[in-house]
């Protein structure tokens, strides 16, 4: 009877009522117990006696009269005078819902489920009758399963929050790997920050796969891989299989709990295309030699004590998390599976004289934790062993143990391969690694190494056979066993311990200095291999104690029980190993262990992560960036437009003012130039050289002011689009050039210059007379103007099919490339000496650009040797 | 400073009460969260420096809420002798006046709100002083009157930062008495038998807890005070600990020395900063004066605190979350027994209670368990203190003695909705709590009813709801925040709410089917029934009881994808569409209208409603009430709009056009025979949709021409008969048969029936209620719609000189009007007030500018007689208004008082009722107030052939209400004659800009232009002469276009 604790325990007699009939019932017993006296199964999915009794599924309610709500049974202690209803109809409305949420919530693939035919919430939904899930489907999360372990494989979408994988971990195993983040719907069973088991303390013993009553978390399946293997016909595949395994796989294929099925085993394995199907308990006897010989060793040599025994992948792991102080007194035996896999790869091939890499070594075991034990990279050591014999590279390397199978694993194979397991005739193991003893047969059970141990360790301290071979102290469920035996009349105490909240004990005594024990036996899984993470579902308190039975008697049945009379382990040493704690043995059969912190690989974790973050923010920054510059565009994009507009708006007033201005000066100047020249030119009566020196000047100021003015009536006109051109036939020579050269003549003469036109005569052209004047009295201008004395101005012309270039060229300062640039700009002038002697617009070429644009033309500079050429093509018509 | 002896509790005592009682004046500014909220920090600040420059000798001091969070910031003035004075919203502006009157010893009347002359503070009483009777006492303000403060005995008057203040009203004198005169047993005897109960909602009797706890045996016990107050809309927790922190304290200690414990935990929010604050001043405090520590009070009672700042996670208010939350583990509940007392705080027994709850034991423990026992009822003893918010007027801090109704906290103490909306529910206990029906307001507020209506008292809050309240939604919202707050532990919590917020969210989206409320209804039951803890097992009471009260919302949202409030988006085009019983496309031809394509915007509101001038004229708007621009300036006038845009388009002459492409769209004849029985609103809009559906469709009229109510109801100045009979016209022009003057009788209606495909029965509701007064049947006296019948068919109607108008309908306003453009003296007699008439309110005003005089609080009792057998007078009972009723309004009670009003004609315009025994008869089944009974949804009848609507359903409702069932009938007519979805072929789609205008400039509506008051006399000229051009032209460019979503969701 359950009795909760913050209750007095006086064992009363409560009078109950359960659906209308009277029972006596315990004080203390919850209802659900309660009811189970009564016959009634009331439907419980996530209560787990003593372990998981969270009261989280909500469907094991019962209505208790008086009780405003529906009562969990599970949770719920009978009291006096309760009267209890479990099938009304209120009470089955609430199951079948909370039953519907819950399917509702979970990814149900039963067709490929692990768990299809072992489910619990697939079975309860068939008895509770459910036949329509009323509400659309609410998976977690649409997570991705956690498959980064070795060994066990959780999906969430499968997980209906139970939480007993949890509660095993946590209370039965205390490693706490795995617990609930988020909350509400969000919420779902995830390790350490959600980065996989892999890198969590996980020891993979497979409990909470055990204890999960859908298919949430599976083992790490090596079936296909396995099956791959046999079909290679150039392998030669060797299988192993534990103790534990012959005495539950036949649970698989319905024979009840504690069904001895060894000879159906061997002959099922062979049936499935094993080369050899041999016995793991062969290796059990050999580490009962060495470990027993390591106990006698460190005895007499003082050694670290106590010596705790290897054989449990699960517990190896958790000692290297929790332990790293401890790990010297463990043994450094390996475990018969990797001890096997040694001999296997080395001892088995020599004899075969194959390529031990041709030997493919597959385990069936009832456990998940050794899977991740057979990958361990140091469990190599074949590979170690035939390195420099057979001029290996590392890249070569390869396991001692290639696939571990599962007890269901194996089972599974079977079905598969359609095997009927039951009417198979009993067959053995083939030699010589299939000989055991009873020795190593009661490893399978919790206690059973320890008293392989003491059988043989006795023996041969004492060199007196056992009287009694049965330690009782050491068997059975009690988490923590001792015993004490008596060697050479020393008192040598034992302990062992299975399930590894039970093993914590005893390890914080040794790591306190205060364990009075020489030799402690740890098994991960309670009850031993028996009761381990790979054997078939359900495993519960019962049937393991079924198991356990089963094997003592194998044991019992075995002609030699110890270790030390397996005539096969004599033979290996006398033919391969030479002694116990040999060199060789040491090389093949012995390991080490090294702490693992997950703290170093956490930083470099959180490093990654950092990092991660940080890229991730850079290029969240840079998409900032981006669109900051974006925006910066659109910006000046906007400003842009409005300075073009006010520009528009400020040009077109400054455009009408010169046009004005300049159209109302030109028509003044016009005739002030005549008067003066008329004056200058004394038409009016002499005037005396003071005077004429005057009006000269005046003259020189009114030429400047009127080209001025002109090129800024021509800019004008060109800015505000009025440059209209009026064509007609007119020939380049005469009535453009000859004209223009005539206006600057005296210019010309002035400075000793001299102006050739060597235009064709006669070549005509279709433009207009006017503006084309223009353009060649800014050209022959400019050559005069910067052109130096005495220089030459030539003007030439080409005519090509439907254009024309003329050239007009003068001796000077050749003009630069990036001076050219800015020559035909807008008021730009050159910076340079002769610039500054002359005055000028900085308009005359911008404004014959645009004439010969208008003309279809374009115009350019280039620099000659020494002068310069402006250029200018137009077409012809 | 250790106070060890009663003498040294005494001497603080008095430093303290010259503290509160200083002679110089004392003002002291509410500083809660709320005050400071409100700017009271800005108005502490502009005091201090007035002060400071006018180096005035006061006290300026900081004080809590004194609960009337609407009126914050308040401003206590006290001059030595005078009554405390509360100023109420002071802004920083007033400060300098208020400064200034007070250097002259004035008080600033103007903006006080009350005065406290004595105070009894439970554990020691005040008298401030007396006088100042122009100022209200603090009771005789509505919202405090009924109230009675025990918990908020000295919020708002005390110093909280001040432990000397609160030792001055008699604090830390229950802990000495129950130190020194009590065993531990003796307290939790006193404390049982005041009968308290657990204030954090589920009410368990406190002293038998604490007996509970007391019977442990452990060498450590706890003791927690869970101030977690996590429910939106609930901060009675955290005003009073901000504003009275040593009250707690006081009853924590108590509490524990009563059952053993030595030491105590206050769990409170972290998003309480302030609470926070001045919770860790009065610790720190308390323990400078000795009453925490070492044996406190000179007694062996040793006792310290923890404060535990909780991250708000809603689950930590259960008690076995809270604890693991303390912990340091993630806050879930886990199954109980072991009860905390049991096993609590790491693994001893533990006791765990609310704020509320311990601020109650030091009042216990001064006045006596008997003292408690007068307030409240037998179960549920003493007050509880809630947070009245929402749709309520004066939100604020409410404590109400058990068992006070719930009417009185929304009508009386909260003041209604304070806008024109109605009340409609309102959810106690938080969002785990249910939604009560304003119809259930009557119930007493105390545990067990609450319970009985499927909701909780909760910690206390009080949410309001009114009409603009979608119910659904409201689940939807309380459910999204269980779901979002549940730990996900147990499954029908984490997955149970999940799925009901799935199926509420397809509601509110018009997903859902019938199924989904049965299977929403079993679901809420189940999680009720199943979850863990507290939060799971009340988290469906919000679903489980609007699907219980508010069932037909439910049902509008799936069957007829409406949501009557104008909630849930996805259901409807803007909240004007909505609301309007004919679903016109108001921002359609809005738009339509704005970019001036007038003859689309005429055929958009004709093709949605064939009466578009008429309508526009009488329409009550309830479009018009949702307008969002409301919330800008003023709402949108739609009524208008369409008035405008038939008018016009009718001037112009260009509806030809329109009218020809409608007749041409005609569907071929179907032969389908159809009868509609009343030529009124109801019936005409039927016949528009059959006729152009291709039906045979003749409508039977008692009376010589079509319109109905609309003709022979509403006077000539509401509307024109031209504007009638134009539209009336376009109908008869699309082919419908009318045949006049042909009642209809039991025989013929089943001829009619046998004779017709279906029929759509709407003959309205004209029958007159009487009066039932001896008298009632003179001569003289005349029903109100016969009497604008007689005025509307131009017969001479037999009114005096004196006429007398009983009701306050709209049909007593038309009486009254018409009867005065006659030439009558009119008086209306109302037995309520003014603000209770159910006529339209512009009505009302317009009655009065034309003369109409009104009586009110007067109740008919008797009309007499002359001699000659006509009326010579009305005898009236005085009234005077009495308690709130179910609709929000004073209920008039008769008084003894009686007088006459002469006059020679009584009107009776009192209600009207449907004639239906010709239906009854032919097998129609009826409501029980004889209107006929259909199915909402079609407009069905028990028989399938069978239709109904308009007031003949509805009683006397509006014309566009009878429309919109005229419509509904006519689609699913059509449907069952045709089996096709024809209906909606009847309306187009238009073109025009969907365009939300970026910035709103704030234009208020545009006035209507009325008749002169002058010139309405004696004729019948409209007087409402609509908007002008321009005004529509500006109108049309306000609306905010609320139809514009972009992927189906509203722009922010």
């Amino acid at each position: 009877m359950l009795k909760k604790m913050g209750f007095a325990m006086n064992e009363k007699m409560m009078h109950i009522k359960i659906d209308n009939k009277d029972y006596e019932i315990l004080e203390g017993t919850t209802l659900l117990a309660a009811c189970r006296k009564a016959g009634i199964d009331v439907p419980a999915l996530c209560y787990l006696e003593g372990v998981n009794e969270e009261a989280a599924c909500s469907v094991c309610v019962v209505e208790v009269k008086g009780a405003k709500v529906l009562m969990r049974s599970c949770a719920t202690l009978v009291r006096e005078g309760m009267e209890i209803l479990t099938n009304t109809a209120r009470v089955r409305k609430a199951r079948r819902m909370n039953m519907e949420l819950l399917l509702a919530g979970h990814a149900d693939d039963c067709f490929t489920c692990d768990r299809s035919q072992t489910c619990t919430l697939k079975k309860l939904a068939f008895n509770m009758g459910i036949r329509e899930i009323r509400f659309p489907k609410a998976t977690r999360v649409e997570m991705e399963p956690d498959a980064s372990g070795y060994s066990l494989i959780r999906d969430p979408n499968k997980c209906i929050l139970c939480r007993r994988c949890i509660s095993v971990c946590a209370k039965v195993q205390s490693v706490h790997a795995i617990d609930v983040t988020h909350r509400g719907k969000a919420s779902f069973v995830s390790t350490f920050m959600g980065r996989g088991l892999a890198h969590t303390e996980c020891i993979n013993c497979g409990q909470c796969l055990l204890v999960c009553p859908t298919g949430a978390i599976v083992e790490n399946n090596a079936i296909d891989s396995v099956w791959k293997a046999l079909n290679d016909k150039t392998r030669i595949v060797l299988v192993q299989t534990a103790p534990a395994v012959r005495a539950a796989i036949g649970e698989e294929f319905g024979m009840p709990a504690g069904s001895l099925v060894t000879g159906k085993m061997a002959a099922a394995l062979r049936r499935l295309g094993f080369a050899k199907v041999f016995d793991t308990q062969f290796t059990a006897d050999l580490t009962i030699m060495e470990e027993g010989y390591e106990l006698i060793d460190r005895i007499q040599n003082k050694g670290p004590l106590p010596l705790i025994s290897s054989c449990s992948p699960g517990w190896v792991k958790f000692a290297e998390h929790f332990f790293p102080g401890i790990l010297e007194n463990l043994s450094t035996c390996k475990s018969p599976q990797q001890m096997f896999g040694a001999l296997a790869k080395t001892f088995y091939a020599q004899k075969l004289g194959v390529d031990p890499r041709k030997i493919v070594v597959v385990s069936v075991m009832p456990c998940t934790a050794k899977k991740f034990e057979a990958q361990r990279p140091e469990m190599n050591a074949a590979f170690t062993y035939w390195k420099s014999k057979m001029q290996l590279n590392e890249d070569d390397g390869f396991p001692d143990v290639d696939y571990c199978l599962t007890t269901r694993e194996a089972a599974r194979m079977m079905k598969e391969a359609g095997i009927n397991f039951l009417h198979l005739a009993d067959e053995s193991f083939d030699e010589p690694l299939g000989v055991s003893t009873g020795a190593g047969v009661i490893f399978g059970a919790t206690g059973g190494v320890m008293e392989a141990a003491l059988r043989t360790t006795y023996e041969v301290l004492t060199k007196q056979p056992l009287g009694k071979l049965e330690f009782h102290d050491l068997r059975g469920m009690k988490g923590i066993k001792t015993a004490e035996v008596n060697i050479n009349g020393l008192p040598v105490k034992v302990a062992v311990a299975h399930g590894l909240g039970h093993a914590r004990h005893l390890m914080e005594e040794v790591q306190a200095g205060k364990s009075p024990y020489a030799f402690i036996e740890i098994m991960s899984c309670p009850g031993g291999c028996i009761g381990g993470g790979g054997q078939p579902i359900p495993t519960d308190a019962e049937i393991r104690k079924k198991r356990m039975a089963a094997l003592y008697q194998e044991d019992e049945g075995k002609k030699i029980r110890k270790s030390h009379e397996n005539p096969a382990i004599i033979s290996l040493y006398k033919e391969f190993l030479e002694a116990p704690m040999s060199e060789i043995a040491h090389h093949l059969l012995h390991t080490h262990y090294a702490e693992r912190t997950l703290g170093k690989e956490e930083f470099l974790l959180r490093t990654h992560q950092v990092q991660h973050t940080i890229e991730k923010e850079e290029l969240r920054l840079e998409e900032h960036k981006e669109s900051l510059k974006l925006l910066h565009d659109q910006l000046t994009t906007l400003n842009k437009n409005y300075l073009r507009e006010q520009l528009a708006a400020l040009s077109k007033n400054y455009l009408d003012s010169i046009s004005f201005v300049s159209h109302e000066l030109k028509a003044i100047l016009s005739s002030l130039v005549i008067n003066v020249y008329t004056i200058k030119e004394e038409c009016l009566g002499e005037i005396n050289p003071k005077q004429k020196k005057v009006f000269d000047s005046v003259a020189r100021h009114l030429d400047y002011f009127s080209v001025t003015v002109r090129n800024f009536f021509d800019l004008g006109r060109i800015e505000k689009g009025e440059l209209m051109l009026r064509k007609a036939p007119l020939s380049l020579k005469e009535d453009i050039f000859d004209a223009s050269i005539e206006v600057f003549s005296k210019h010309a003469n002035e400075r000793g210059m001299k102006i050739v036109n060597s235009i064709e005569p006669g070549l005509k052209i279709d433009a207009d007379a006017d503006l084309l004047s223009v353009a060649a009295n800014n050209l022959i201008g400019n050559a005069v103007k910067y052109g130096h004395d005495g220089g030459r101005i030539i003007v030439t012309a080409q005519s090509f099919d439907h254009r024309l270039q003329v050239e007009v060229y003068n001796d000077g300062r050749p003009i630069s490339n990036s001076e050219s640039d800015k020559l035909f700009k807008k008021f730009s002038r050159l910076e340079a000496p002769e610039t500054k002697l002359s005055r000028g617009t900085g308009l005359g070429l911008f404004i014959t650009k645009e004439i010969i644009k208008k003309h279809k033309g374009r115009i350019w500079a280039e620099a000659r040797e020494a002068g310069n050429a402006f250029i200018f093509q137009i077409a012809k018509g | 400073m250790k106070i060890a002896r009663i003498g040294e509790l005494q001497r603080i005592k008095e430093k303290g009460l010259k503290k509160i009682l200083p002679n110089k004046p004392r003002i002291s500014i509410g500083l809660g969260t709320c005050g400071i909220g409100n700017g009271a920090m800005d108005v502490h600040q502009a005091f201090d420096k007035a002060f400071a420059k006018k180096k005035m000798d006061v006290t300026l001091t900081k004080t809590g809420c004194f609960g009337f969070c609407a009126e914050e910031p308040l401003v206590n003035i006290h001059f030595p002798g005078q009554p405390l004075v509360i100023l109420h919203k002071v802004v920083p502006a007033d400060v300098p006046s208020i400064v200034s009157m007070i250097a002259e010893e004035k008080i600033p009347f103007k903006k006080a709100l009350c005065r406290i002359e004595e105070w009894d503070f439970i554990t020691g009483r005040i008298v401030f002083g007396h006088g100042l009777s122009r100022i209200p006492l603090w009771h005789q303000i509505p919202f405090f009157s009924g109230q009675k403060k025990i918990v908020l005995r000295d919020c708002g008057l005390i110093n909280p930062e001040d432990i000397e203040e609160y030792i001055a009203v008699g604090g830390y004198g229950p802990l000495h008495k129950a130190l020194h005169e009590f065993s531990p047993e003796g307290v939790i005897a006193e404390v049982k038998k005041s009968k308290l109960r657990g204030r954090g909602g589920a009410g368990f009797p406190t002293g038998v807890k604490w007996e509970l706890m007391r019977k442990e045996t452990a060498d450590k016990k706890y003791v927690i005070c869970n101030a977690d107050e996590g429910d939106p809309g609930a901060y009675m927790n955290r005003n009073e600990i901000e504003s009275d922190p040593h009250m707690v304290l006081e009853g924590m200690m108590i509490a524990a020395f009563a059952m053993g414990a030595d030491e105590g935990a206050f769990y409170i929010r972290a998003e309480y900063p302030l609470a926070v604050e001045r919770l860790k001043q009065a610790i720190k405090s308390s323990r400078e004066y000795g009453l925490l520590g070492a044996n406190i009070l000179g007694s062996k009672f040793n006792f310290d605190v923890t404060l535990v700042e909780g991250a708000g996670a809603f689950v930590c208010g259960e008690e076995t979350a809270l604890i693991a939350s303390i912990e340091g583990r993630a806050g879930r509940p886990r199954p109980r027994p072991p009860f905390p007392a049991q096993k609590g705080l790491f693994g001893k027994p533990t006791n765990i209670n609310n704020v509320e709850t311990l601020s109650n034991i030091p009042a216990i423990m001064a006045a006596g368990p008997e003292w408690l026992m007068k307030t409240g009822t037998e179960k549920s003893v003493g007050t509880k203190v809630f947070s009245l918010v929402g749709k309520i007027k004066n939100t604020g801090l409410v404590e109400l003695p058990l068992g006070t109704s719930l009417k009185t906290l929304v009508y009386n103490i909260g003041g209604g909705t304070g806008t024109d909306k109605k009340v409609k529910s309102i959810q106690s206990g938080g969002p785990s709590g249910g939604c009560i029906p304003v119809e259930l307001f009557d119930t007493p507020v105390d545990y067990e009813s609450l319970n009985a209506l499927g909701s909780i008292m909760g910690s206390g809050g009080m949410v309001v709801m009114d009409e603009d309240n979608c119910m659904v939604d409201v689940a939807r919202y309380f459910t999204e925040f269980t779901t979002c707050e549940s730990c996900g532990k147990c499954t029908p919590c984490r997955e149970g709410l999940f799925q009901a917020l799935r199926i509420l969210k397809a509601v509110t989206q018009g997903r859902a089917t019938a199924r989904d409320l049965d299977v929403l209804q079993a679901l809420g039951e189940v999680i009720s029934d199943t979850a863990l803890c507290g939060l799971g097992q009340t988290g469906p009471n919000p679903i489980l009881t609007t699907l219980k009260y508010f069932r037909n919302e439910y049902e509008a949202h799936i069957h007829s994808q409406r949501c009557q409030a104008g909630v849930c988006t996805e259901l409807f085009l803007s909240p004007c569409e909505n609301s309007c019983p004919l679903h016109m496309n108001i921002p359609g031809f809005a738009a339509l209208l704005k970019e001036k394509k007038l003859p689309e915007a005429f055929e958009s509101v004709l093709r949605d409603n064939p009466l578009p001038a008429v309508t526009g004229r009488i329409c009550p708007l309830h479009c018009q009430k949702r307008c969002r621009r409301e919330d800008v300036d003023e709402p949108l006038a739609p009524g208008e709009v369409h008035r405008y845009i038939a008018d016009t388009v009718y001037q112009e002459k260009k509806e030809t056009k329109i009218y020809n492409e409608i007749l041409k769209e005609k569907f071929p004849p179907t032969h389908k025979k159809i009868a509609i029985i009343g030529a009124g609103p109801a019936g005409l809009t039927a016949a528009f949709y059959l006729v152009r559906l291709g039906h045979d469709v003749t409508v039977y009229e008692s009376r010589p021409e079509a319109g109905g109510v609309l003709r022979y109801g509403i006077p000539e100045y509401r509307l024109p008969k031209a504007v009638l009979n134009k539209e009336v016209g376009f109908i008869k022009k699309l082919g419908v048969n009318f045949v006049f003057n042909k009642p209809v009788d039991v025989q013929e209606f089943k001829a009619i029936e046998k004779r017709h495909d279906a029929v759509f029965a709407a003959t309205g509701a004209y029958k007159n209620m009487l009066l039932g007064i001896p008298g009632d049947n003179l001569r003289g006296v005349l029903s109100g719609t016969a009497f604008l019948e007689d005025v509307l068919t131009r017969k001479a109607p037999l009114i005096g000189k004196n006429v007398v108008v009983i009701g306050a309908g709209n049909v007593a306003i038309d009486a009254a009007r018409t009867a005065s453009r006659i030439g009558s003296s009119v008086t209306i007699v109302y037995r309520r007030e003014k603000d209770d008439m159910p006529a339209h309110e512009d009505e009302i005003c317009e009655a009065e500018k034309e003369g109409v005089r009104f009586v009110f609080l007067a109740a008919p009792k008797v009309i007499k007689a002359d001699k000659k057998g006509a009326v010579k007078g009305i005898e009236v009972s005085k009234m005077v208004p009495g308690a709130y009723d179910l609709s929000g309004r004073k209920k008039p009670v008769a008084t003894s008082e009686a007088y006459e009003i002469p006059c020679d004609t009584v009107i009776v315009a009192i209600g009207e009722r449907v004639e239906s025994g010709f239906l009854k008869e032919g097998g129609i089944i009826l409501n029980n107030n004889g209107t006929v009974h259909i199915n909402k949804a079609t407009c069905q009848t028990n028989r399938f052939n069978v239709f109904a609507g308009g007031d003949l359903v509805l009683g006397p409702a509006t014309a566009v209400e009878a429309m919109a069932h005229g419509k509904k009938a006519a689609a699913h007519i059509d449907w069952i004659l045709t089996a096709q979805d024809r209906f909606d072929k009847l309306f187009k789609k238009f073109n025009y800009e969907n365009e939300v205008p970026l910035e709103t400039i704030e234009a208020r509506g545009e006035p209507e232009r009325l008749l002169d008051v002058k010139d309405r006399e004696n004729n019948f000229c409209q007087v409402s002469l609509g908007l002008s051009r321009l005004q529509v032209e500006k109108e049309v460019t306000r609306c905010l276009r609320c139809d514009v979503k972009e992927n189906g969701v509203c722009h922010e």
